[in-house]
């Protein structure tokens, strides 16, 4: 990875916490890029909404997917775009997708806050993956389920709820297969 | 930091509603209405989530099935392939004769025809009937643009318990909101030899050049009809790629064209006695230029669906349908169970086709005298009714 001479950034946790990165990392965050680019030379960028915790994930996040970039940009070149370039890359498209699977599997506070960390510092990949992840959580469960795992308030009265279900049989049929059901009556 | 204390796992309450609609949009659709269950927050944002990601979601494939003597015996199937999986669905309308565009349609007259979203209503879904047509007609064809005008085209015409042949049947668009109905020219005249009935067509509307092409199944012909201007456009021209039996025509990923059809696997120098195969191809949508070949199904694929007779009319019986990149081909032999395959079309030049057998139909799943198949997204506007809450 180029760490030798490439310029470097400090970024501040909202805890004080500060973290020494290369520019390139730093701007895989859009919002970073844009105090970069528009406020020019800054010592140390504080991110006020982004604890300790939650930002070295988050660069531990962009300087695996730099360094992915930089690998399959530089295996292409060597190769001179030849169709053994394509074959290559794929093999690290997948040890890249292992790594974001394992990198998501935290515990659903740390990820609710990676979201919102994604979100504030315009990461796109790091938001899809983790709304990937959240919404993984979701599949499969019951709105009951849902409600209990994520320990939302329950607003809908108990009516309203019987209608959703009433309207959508078909999507809550799992819950309704011991109860006696004839579609046909 | 603690992170399982009850204060840090109660914070998905204060998610904003644009994260909130964000993370519901990766969801399936079953997930998504069971999400909308789950509280108030929750059901504005899925509602909100869906139609802002609607793009996000695959069409579903759809198989209603009915018998002529014993109605109790009809059933209705949907297919997610984001879950791949099955819905036993709400029985179908006795008169069900299509579906296309979130709607599925139909007709106990020849005069008008009742529609209702897909998927909405429950066991009682909501059926709503069209003014009658300025040409009464069996069997139209009928697509949906706009999200929710009706265009029909084709149908045949019965007079004294015979079709009418001379009749040529206008073009109908429908707004259901103004409840009119607006006339335009016929399908042209080439294809009323080979009977314009939905049975021996095709139909592929393309949204963003807001063009519906209209194929003949085995005659090959092809016609372009110009939705913003309500004309044909274009003339009639011919897609029959070399050795093509029969083929149908589909709306591609981003507004391409695709045909996909049976091809008796002669080779361009004429030595036959091959294998036929399924093939798929990129059509350019100004009809310049041949058709490029993107995709094959795998033989054993093909076999599994179809057996492996030497006689060719097992592929009688064999359907393609398909939108947006999806496309199904199924066997409508009751004796087989409907087994149907899918094969998903991405990539900006479509080449990556990836084709994989669907499971199959959940439950006992009784023999139909007619089934009615098409592909169709599933809009989620009439399915989660923000009103409502």
């Amino acid at each position: 990875m180029a760490d030798n001479g490439g310029k470097k950034i400090t970024l501040k946790s909202s805890d004080g916490e500060e973290f020494e990165v290369p520019e390139v990392v730093a701007m895989e965050s859009q919002t970073i890029r844009h105090v970069i680019e528009d406020v020019c030379a800054k010592n140390s960028i504080p991110l006020l909404n982004v604890n300790s915790k939650i930002l070295s994930k988050v660069i531990e996040y962009c300087k695996k997917h730099v360094a992915a970039a930089e690998a399959a940009a530089s295996k292409a070149s060597t190769e001179e775009g030849t169709a053994a370039a394509a074959s290559v890359t794929k093999p690290s498209d997948e040890d890249l997708k292992t790594w974001d699977a394992e990198f998501v599997k935290v515990d659903k506070g740390t990820l609710f806050n990676l979201i919102l960390a994604a979100n504030y510092l315009h990461i796109p990949g790091l938001l899809d993956l983790t709304c990937q992840a959240a919404a993984d959580m979701i599949k499969g469960k019951s709105a009951k389920e849902i409600r209990k795992f994520f320990n939302l308030k329950n607003c809908i009265s108990p009516e309203e709820e019987e209608e959703i279900r009433r309207e959508n049989q078909w999507a809550f049929e799992e819950e309704k297969r011991t109860r006696a059901f004839d579609a046909y009556a | 930091m603690e992170p399982s204390s009850p204060s840090i796992a109660s914070v998905w309450d204060r998610l904003s509603c644009d994260l909130t609609e964000l993370i519901l949009s990766y969801l399936p659709l079953r997930s998504l209405i069971c999400s909308s269950a789950v509280c108030r927050q929750w059901h504005d944002a899925a509602a909100s989530s869906a139609s802002r990601y609607h793009h996000r979601r695959r069409p579903w494939f759809f198989l209603f099935g009915l018998n002529n003597v014993v109605s109790r015996l009809d059933q209705s199937f949907g297919f997610d392939p984001e879950t791949s999986s099955w819905y036993p669905l709400p029985p179908p309308h006795p008169d069900c004769f299509s579906g296309a565009g979130g709607f599925s349609f139909a007709a106990s007259s020849c005069s008008r025809f009742a529609y209702s979203p897909l998927l909405s209503g429950g066991t009682h879904p909501n059926w709503r009937l069209t003014k009658p047509l300025t040409f009464p007609r069996c069997n139209p064809i009928v697509a949906v643009f706009d999200e929710n005008r009706f265009v029909v085209v084709g149908g045949v015409r019965y007079i004294g318990g015979l079709v009418d042949l001379e009749d040529r049947l206008a073009v109908e668009i429908y707004d259901p909101v103004a409840e009119a109905w607006e006339v335009a020219p016929p399908l042209p005249v080439d294809f009323r030899s080979v009977g314009s009935s939905s049975q021996w067509l095709s139909a592929a509307l393309l949204p963003k050049r807001k063009i519906l092409y209209v194929f003949g199944t085995y005659s090959c012909h092809v016609a372009a009809f110009d939705l913003s201007r309500r004309v044909w456009t274009g003339g009639v021209g011919t897609l029959r790629p070399h050795g093509t039996l029969f083929a149908s025509l589909l709306a591609g990923p981003d507004d391409s064209l695709l045909l996909a059809g049976l091809c008796s696997g002669e080779q361009e120098g004429g030595s036959g006695g091959a294998q036929p195969c399924f093939a798929i191809w990129a059509v350019d949508p100004e009809m310049m230029g041949q058709p490029r070949r993107i995709a094959v199904m795998p033989e054993d694929l093909l076999t599994g669906l179809f057996g492996i007779d030497d006689d060719d009319n097992r592929f009688a019986s064999l359907r393609c349908v398909g939108t947006d990149g999806s496309v199904y081909v199924f066997n409508e032999n009751p004796h087989k169970g409907y087994p149907a395959c899918v094969c998903q079309i991405e990539g900006k030049k479509m080449d990556l086709c990836s084709w994989r057998l669907i499971p199959p139909l959940p439950g006992s799943v009784n023999r139909f005298h007619k089934t009615i198949a098409f592909c169709s997204p599933v809009p989620l506007g009439p399915v989660l009714r923000t009103a409502h809450l």
